[in-house]
């Protein structure tokens, strides 16, 4: 059995309080709290994302994903106002399925990790970033159109009732 | 040992968030819920592409961090739609999903 060393010590410490956090805000009562402790499991999936060696991208999750999507859940969250209380249906098949859900996910990453399968997104990437860059253009037109079409519904000048 | 550690993080983060997004009656909850399960997806990913293919995977979270803060602006648009229409964002009282006893 290997030591522990400063690195896996850090790594525990930020896998803990980014398992905590989250299971805080699926139990949490009010909305707000659980917002709230979104943005702390934001925050403690950046700096697992920074131990992995990726400081750029651990940095953008913080600045993009903690201090914008995260806000923006508070203040539709203040907006709302009192969430729809706290009275949980079907907790029992859920749990099960959730636990299911956790186990696959986690044998499919050791074997993926044991057997060492290459992915190969290198050369997906690279068709998509390079020989694709009109696909990109249509993709960032499809997202501009989906914010406007979200703000227009938020509006209500979508029709209907 | 780091591979475990972050796999188990990752699992467990998606079984919260699925735990959450089945369970929850608020419709912001059950959006946090699958904002967890997202954080985990990232985790995911980061650790499966950091052998074979690092700079694929940055590109590929970097690129999903960005899909998935638009996707969440929409999401609490409709919510705020949801409850000046509704009053409410209890999901089983949404008109087409009331829960039959």
């Amino acid at each position: 059995m290997s030591p522990l060393n400063l690195f896996t010590v850090y790594l525990l410490l930020a896998g803990a309080a980014a398992v905590v956090s989250a299971a805080l805000a699926v139990r949490a009562k009010e909305d707000f709290y659980s917002a709230v402790l979104l943005g702390i499991t934001g925050l403690s999936t950046a700096a697992l994302i920074g131990l992995l060696g990726y400081t750029f991208l651990a940095a953008f999750h913080v600045l993009v994903y903690v201090g914008a999507t995260v806000m923006f859940v508070i203040f539709g969250v203040v907006l709302v106002g009192r969430g729809a209380g706290s009275e949980r249906r079907m907790t029992l098949p859920a749990a099960l399925t959730s636990v299911l859900v956790a186990s696959a996910v986690y044998v499919l990453l050791r074997q993926a990790i044991v057997s060492r399968v290459d992915v190969n997104l290198a050369e997906a990437a690279s068709w998509l970033f390079e020989g694709s860059a009109t696909a990109l253009v249509f993709l960032a037109l499809a997202l501009a159109s989906l914010v406007v079409a979200g703000l227009s519904i938020a509006s209500g000048r979508g029709g209907g009732r | 040992m780091m591979g475990e550690i972050l796999a188990v993080v990752s699992a467990v983060l998606f079984g919260l968030g699925a735990y959450g997004a089945l369970t929850s009656r608020s419709a912001v909850k059950v959006l946090i819920s699958l904002e967890i399960m997202f954080n985990g997806a990232v985790l995911a990913a980061l650790l499966l592409t950091s052998h074979a293919a690092p700079g694929a995977g940055f590109q590929l979270v970097l690129f999903s961090v960005a899909l998935g803060s638009v996707e969440v602006g929409v999401l609490v648009s409709i919510l705020i739609l949801l409850f000046r229409r509704m009053g409410t964002v209890d999901i089983y009282q949404v008109p087409g999903l009331e829960v039959v006893e």
